[in-house]
């Protein structure tokens, strides 16, 4: 187990930076994964760290030694792809051994590990039989047995390319807790890319969440979810509802009509009476009131009028477009509320507003 | 009257496929009962709707005399020509397909080049550089411009294969700690390998065939059948002529058929992708 550095690396695709000066650091036998939308760089770092890709500028580390300018060959970093990536024309068995047999062990040995690994990751002892090719599996069973080839020939590093994206959102969400357990299991040190936030924050110690080739914010998924760093973070992450507003003479904050006290603008400058701002608020920190509830604690709360007219059903609640002149406020409830004035209460702490 | 109007309506759909089927069979066997009616015919003059003296005759004399010669050498050359363009081809493919070279587009539209001349003057040029350096008339000669010819197409189709074979699976194998060569090795030629059989056929097929490089180079000392055939009907030996070509489509015939069991939809849909 050793610690992975990454230092100042840059990657530029025909002028457009990929890796715009990222510096990380995994901690041993811990499982970082980067978030970020499609085209943040999350994927190019993840080939940086293999080798499959060499960097502009920056350095990496395993542990104390310098792999900068190491091919994959010699990193001993493993990696799980997107698409499975087994090779068709070997059986499952010689898939899995494959990265023994270049290490030029004895069989018997060989025929040992793949056998505790192909149990590890959970996969039935007959998929070993000579004639099963990897084609004659289920996408599911096919990243188990690419995890197993990973994972075999003990790397110091585990990478994983978005492992779960081809897969079902049954398969998917059963799989990530198998993969989470197996990193726990042999304590191995992985990085674990993937644009989908709820995959992010149920399996990592560690979630990096990726913007334009940078780092925007690294942290637990506690620390990202409920203190995103900037507006990028905390529009990406949750169902988020972006408000405009602008800043009144009196330092609150006014979006069509109304005000909001005792929320401090995030901003690098002071800001002045007429600024433009954005308001960030997520759907699930937003609850619908009968009109008739008053407005109680208006330190720790936001409430604001509104008449319920639009609605859909999304399974187990009701989610409520309130139109705030041009602008509008998604609400969940369990509750239907419909052709009737209410009121919508919002925590104050859970508002983020960001200068634009 | 209405149980009656779909019967009548398949036994013209039958009739009507029956028909093209019968078509086809003519425009396909047509010229080809034309060659067997000739090859065995002794003695045939105008105006007999057939020939007058049936017999095996010209078959005999083919089997006994030149002609097989001229097919045993067509064969040698083939597979050498063969062997050589697909040991050519194979690395030159391979590295075409996965790397970027500069010009590459134009590097392959220059290999096509020579196809855009008539064939006959390129050639007759060609003969008496073989001349200088003494290779005319003989085997190395015909193979070395069958060679130049096949490489071709042998390139364009093999580029295409290699670049079906996904880049990734070859990630996997560098993941893995394999060289670049052992990964070839290992992943990327075994998976290229119906791709290459069937584009190696296709040039086995072209040598077999190739007419105008291997008269000017290679007679009046290596013949082939189709140079054979060709000298025959200068003659006016039809039935020679006639013996020949369906000596001649019989190893075509085998190899089509076992060529469209190797060749891959996904090959020719990457075909002169670059």
């Amino acid at each position: 187990m050793v610690e992975i550095r990454m230092e100042n690396i840059v990657k530029t695709y025909r002028k457009t930076a990929a890796l715009d000066g990222v510096t990380l650091t995994l901690k041993p036998g811990t499982m970082t994964v980067v978030l970020g939308p499609s085209g943040c760089g999350k994927t190019t770092l993840l080939r940086i760290l293999s080798g499959l890709l060499a960097a502009d500028s920056g350095r990496v580390f395993f542990g104390e030694n310098d792999v900068t300018a190491l091919p994959p060959q010699e990193r001993g970093a493993a990696l799980v792809f997107q698409n499975y990536a087994l090779w068709p024309h070997m059986s499952v068995f010689d898939n899995i051994a494959y990265g023994l047999r270049l290490k030029k062990m004895p069989k018997s040995e060989i025929a040992r590990l793949v056998g505790e690994m192909t149990e590890l990751v959970g996969l039935p002892e007959d998929v070993l039989d000579s004639r099963r090719h990897p084609t004659e599996l289920s996408g599911g069973q096919q990243q188990r047995v690419a995890l197993a080839r990973a994972l075999v020939v003990s790397p110091s590093l585990l990478l994983l390319d978005e492992p779960l994206s081809n897969l079902d959102a049954k398969v998917r969400s059963r799989l990530r807790v198998y993969i989470r357990d197996v990193q726990k299991r042999v304590g191995i040190t992985a990085l674990y890319v993937t644009h989908d936030q709820e995959e992010a924050f149920s399996i990592a110690d560690t979630v990096v969440l990726m913007d334009r080739g940078k780092i925007v914010q690294a942290g637990t998924p506690e620390e990202i979810y409920g203190r995103p760093a900037n507006r990028f973070a905390a529009e990406f992450i949750g169902d988020s509802t972006v408000l405009d507003g602008t800043v009144s003479p009196d330092g609150s904050v006014c979006f069509e009509g109304n005000s909001i006290r005792g929320v401090a603008v995030h901003s690098e400058t002071p800001v002045r009476p007429g600024d433009a701002v954005q308001i960030v608020l997520r759907s699930s920190d937003v609850k619908i009131h009968p009109a008739s509830c008053g407005p109680e604690e208006p330190e720790a709360w936001l409430w604001l009028s509104a008449f319920a007219k639009e609605h859909m059903y999304i399974g187990a609640k009701y989610r409520h477009i309130f139109h705030f002149g041009k602008q509008t406020i998604l609400a969940d409830s369990e509750t239907e509320y419909q052709d009737q004035p209410v009121r919508l209460a919002i925590r104050k702490d859970a508002i983020r507003i960001y200068k634009r | 009257m209405h149980e009656r109007a779909p019967a009548l309506l398949k036994g013209m759909k039958l009739t009507a496929r029956l028909l093209l089927c019968a078509l086809a069979l003519f425009v396909i066997l047509g010229p080809l009962s034309s060659l067997v009616i000739w090859s065995l015919a002794e003695q045939w003059h105008w105006p007999a709707m057939l020939p007058q003296r049936w017999g095996t005759m010209y078959w005999q004399k083919a089997f006994r005399g030149e002609l097989m010669t001229s097919f045993v050498t067509g064969l040698e050359i083939a597979v050498i020509v063969t062997a050589v363009v697909v040991v050519l081809a194979v690395p030159l493919a391979y590295v075409l397909a996965r790397f970027r070279i500069p010009f590459k587009a134009l590097i392959l539209v220059l290999f096509l080049f020579p196809q855009a001349f008539p064939a006959l003057p390129i050639f007759a040029n060609l003969s008496t550089l073989f001349y200088r350096w003494d290779i005319a008339g003989k085997m190395s000669g015909v193979v070395l411009v069958q060679v130049g010819a096949a490489l071709i197409y042998s390139l364009w189709t093999m580029v295409s294969v290699f670049q079906s074979v996904p880049r990734v699976l070859e990630d996997a194998a560098y993941a893995m700690g394999a060289s670049r060569l052992r990964a070839f090795f290992d992943v990327s030629l075994p998976l290229a390998v119906p791709g290459i059989v069937a584009s190696g056929i296709l040039v086995f097929l072209y040598s077999l065939d190739e007419f105008t490089g291997t008269l000017l180079i290679g007679s009046p000392f290596v013949k082939t059948l189709p140079v054979q055939m060709y000298l025959s009907s200068m003659g006016y030996e039809m039935q020679i002529a006639s013996v020949t070509s369906l000596i001649i489509s019989i190893p075509g015939v085998l190899f089509l058929i076992l060529f469209q069991r190797f060749l891959k939809a996904e090959y020719l849909s990457s075909f002169g992708r670059i």
